[in-house]
This record gives C-alpha cells, sequence and structure tokens, in this order.
C-alpha cells in the first residue's frame, strides 16, 4: 500500500511523461492563417449586432407609412367636407373624376356616407348612395 | 497566487483590446493564452490528435467571427471553452455520421479504453479515456495545460471546489488503473 501523497505523486509523474506534444508550428501556421482569413470575412460584412434591426425598421417604415396616409386621409375629410347634396349632384362618375385627378375620393365617399350608417363605406357603396352606379 | 491572477486579468485585458481591435494580428494574441491549453483540452475530448487539430482551427476560426462579443464577455475563458465543447460535440458528432455504416467499429474506436495498450503513452491515453469526460477535462487542463484550478474553474463554468475534487477523484481512478492500488 503506497501513501496517498506518495501515489497521487506517482500518478501525476506518469502522466506528465505521457505528456501529448503541445501544438506544433504548422498547425499555428495554418490556424491563424484561417483565422485571419476569417477575422478579414467579418470585417467585410455588416456587424452581425445589428442584422436584425433591418426587419424592424421595415416594420416600422411600412406601419408609419400606413398611419401617415390614414391621418392624412381623415385630416383631408375633415378639411374638405363635401356637402352631400352637391355630391348627390355631381353623381358617382364626379367622385371617380375626382380620384382620377388625385382629389381625396374618400372625403367624398365618408361625406356621402355620413348621412346614414354604416359609419364607413366604400367607393361603390358612396357611389349607389349617389344614386349611381359609377 | 495572487500575482498570478493579477497576470492572468492583464492577459485577459489585452485579449480584449485585440479582439475589440481592426487588425488581424490581434489573434496571435489570442492564440498565445489559448492554443496549448485548448488543445489539451480538445485531446480529452477527442483522443485523436488530427482530429484535435481541426477542431482547434475551427475554434480559432470562431474566436476571429465571434471577437467583438468575447471581447465584451464578461467570463472570456468560459466563452471561449464554450466554443471548444461545442466543436467537440460537433466533431464527435460528425465522426460518428460518418462511420455510421461500421458502427460498432467506429464505438469501439471511440471507446479507446478497450484499446490493448501497447506501450507506456498508450496506457496513460486508455486510462485518461475511461475517466468519466468531467474529470478528463479537468486533468487534461491542469496536468497538460498547465492552468491552475481558479482558471479551470473559469473555463469550464464550475466552482474551483469542484475542479478540485474532480482532479483528486481522477487521480485515485488513475491510481487504481495506472498503479494497480487502492487508496
Amino acid at each position: 500500500m503506497i501513501r496517498d501523497a506518495d501515489a497521487g505523486r506517482l500518478v501525476e509523474a506518469r502522466l506528465r511523461a505521457a505528456a501529448p506534444p503541445r501544438p506544433d508550428p504548422a498547425l499555428e501556421a495554418r490556424v491563424l492563417r484561417a483565422a485571419r482569413a476569417a477575422w478579414r470575412d467579418t470585417d467585410r460584412e455588416a456587424p452581425a449586432g445589428l442584422v436584425w434591426l433591418w426587419p424592424v425598421a421595415a416594420a416600422a417604415a411600412v406601419l408609419l407609412a400606413v398611419g401617415a396616409a390614414q391621418s392624412s386621409d381623415r385630416l383631408l375629410a375633415r378639411r374638405a367636407p363635401v356637402d352631400p347634396g352637391a355630391a348627390r349632384a355631381a353623381g358617382a362618375g364626379a367622385v371617380w373624376a375626382a380620384h382620377e385627378a388625385g382629389a381625396p375620393w374618400r372625403a367624398f365617399a365618408r361625406a356621402a356616407a355620413a348621412r346614414r350608417p354604416p359609419m364607413w363605406c366604400s367607393l361603390r357603396d358612396a357611389g349607389a348612395f349617389l344614386g349611381e352606379d359609377g | 497566487m495572487k500575482d498570478a491572477r493579477v497576470d492572468d486579468e492583464t492577459e485577459s485585458e489585452a485579449i480584449r483590446a485585440a479582439l475589440g481591435g481592426d487588425a488581424p494580428a490581434g489573434i496571435e494574441v489570442v492564440w498565445r493564452r489559448y492554443a496549448h491549453p485548448l488543445f489539451m483540452f480538445l485531446l480529452g475530448r477527442l483522443r485523436r490528435r488530427a482530429d484535435a487539430e481541426d477542431a482547434l482551427q475551427e475554434v480559432f476560426v470562431k474566436i476571429a467571427r465571434k471577437r467583438r462579443a468575447i471581447a465584451a464577455a464578461r467570463n472570456l475563458d468560459g466563452y471561449v471553452y464554450a466554443i471548444a465543447r461545442h466543436e467537440a460535440a460537433t466533431l464527435v458528432r460528425r465522426r460518428v455520421r460518418r462511420e455510421a455504416v461500421a458502427a460498432a467499429a467506429a464505438r469501439e474506436r471511440l471507446d479507446a479504453s478497450d484499446a490493448p495498450p501497447a506501450g507506456e503513452a498508450d496506457e496513460v491515453r486508455a486510462a485518461l479515456a475511461a475517466l468519466p469526460a468531467a474529470q478528463r477535462d479537468v486533468v487534461m487542463l491542469k496536468l497538460y495545460g498547465d492552468m491552475t484550478f481558479d482558471a479551470i474553474a473559469r473555463a469550464l463554468r464550475i466552482p474551483a471546489n469542484t475542479a478540485a475534487s474532480r482532479y483528486r477523484y481522477a487521480i485515485a481512478r488513475l491510481r487504481t488503473t495506472l498503479l494497480g492500488d487502492r487508496p
């Protein structure tokens, strides 16, 4: 029976005697060459931490555009109320013509719809309300 | 002991600075600190020198790619050894798949403890291979990687006492295997 401390030292000595060789210069050259190439490649790519921002930025831009369009519609509807009587006199064809000319046609539709439910009505509903099928 | 810790921290700062910089030569600073112990760790995991060399290359490529995240990591050693562990596991899985045709033979090769020892080094290698992986990691890093228990604890993300006890258990097992002596 060997003393514990001596046995431990003996085992360690045997393990050290069979130590695997360190990485050799050829391996060092190979590994460093590959690592430097990877380093340069990542320099050329976009910073990885910001990649996730692209879809978020795109979604935010779409939401902003939709919001802006809706609020401008509401503003136009508020600022340019159309007299339902005049709209009826003009007929749905005029709604189309106004739309083609870039006018806020939704203002016509909303103004026409304001006289009876439903609150929201499409261009076609507006035309029907105005007494024409467009 | 305190001086070793201060040196260690100074070296860690140098590595963070190198990885946070723009010069690809910064990878050489990482090589000087990690190449040897990482290679020993990978040899312990993979047993074959050629596989350990391939894994070491992959680990350094990943370090270069993730250098900014590594430079900002709280536990630098832990991050680097986590990459090495992952790479070793990937290589073992790939190796097993490649050798699926001769699965039984492949399993025998992976478990070197069954291989008949041909010489002193082979006998030691077989004894090490028969250790549980957690104990083998500590022995490889302590004896061959020249790391302290504190450094091993950081690298493997375990308490230093656990690293020390795993080493003790491993030596006790190796005592039985190599010396034919029971503690």
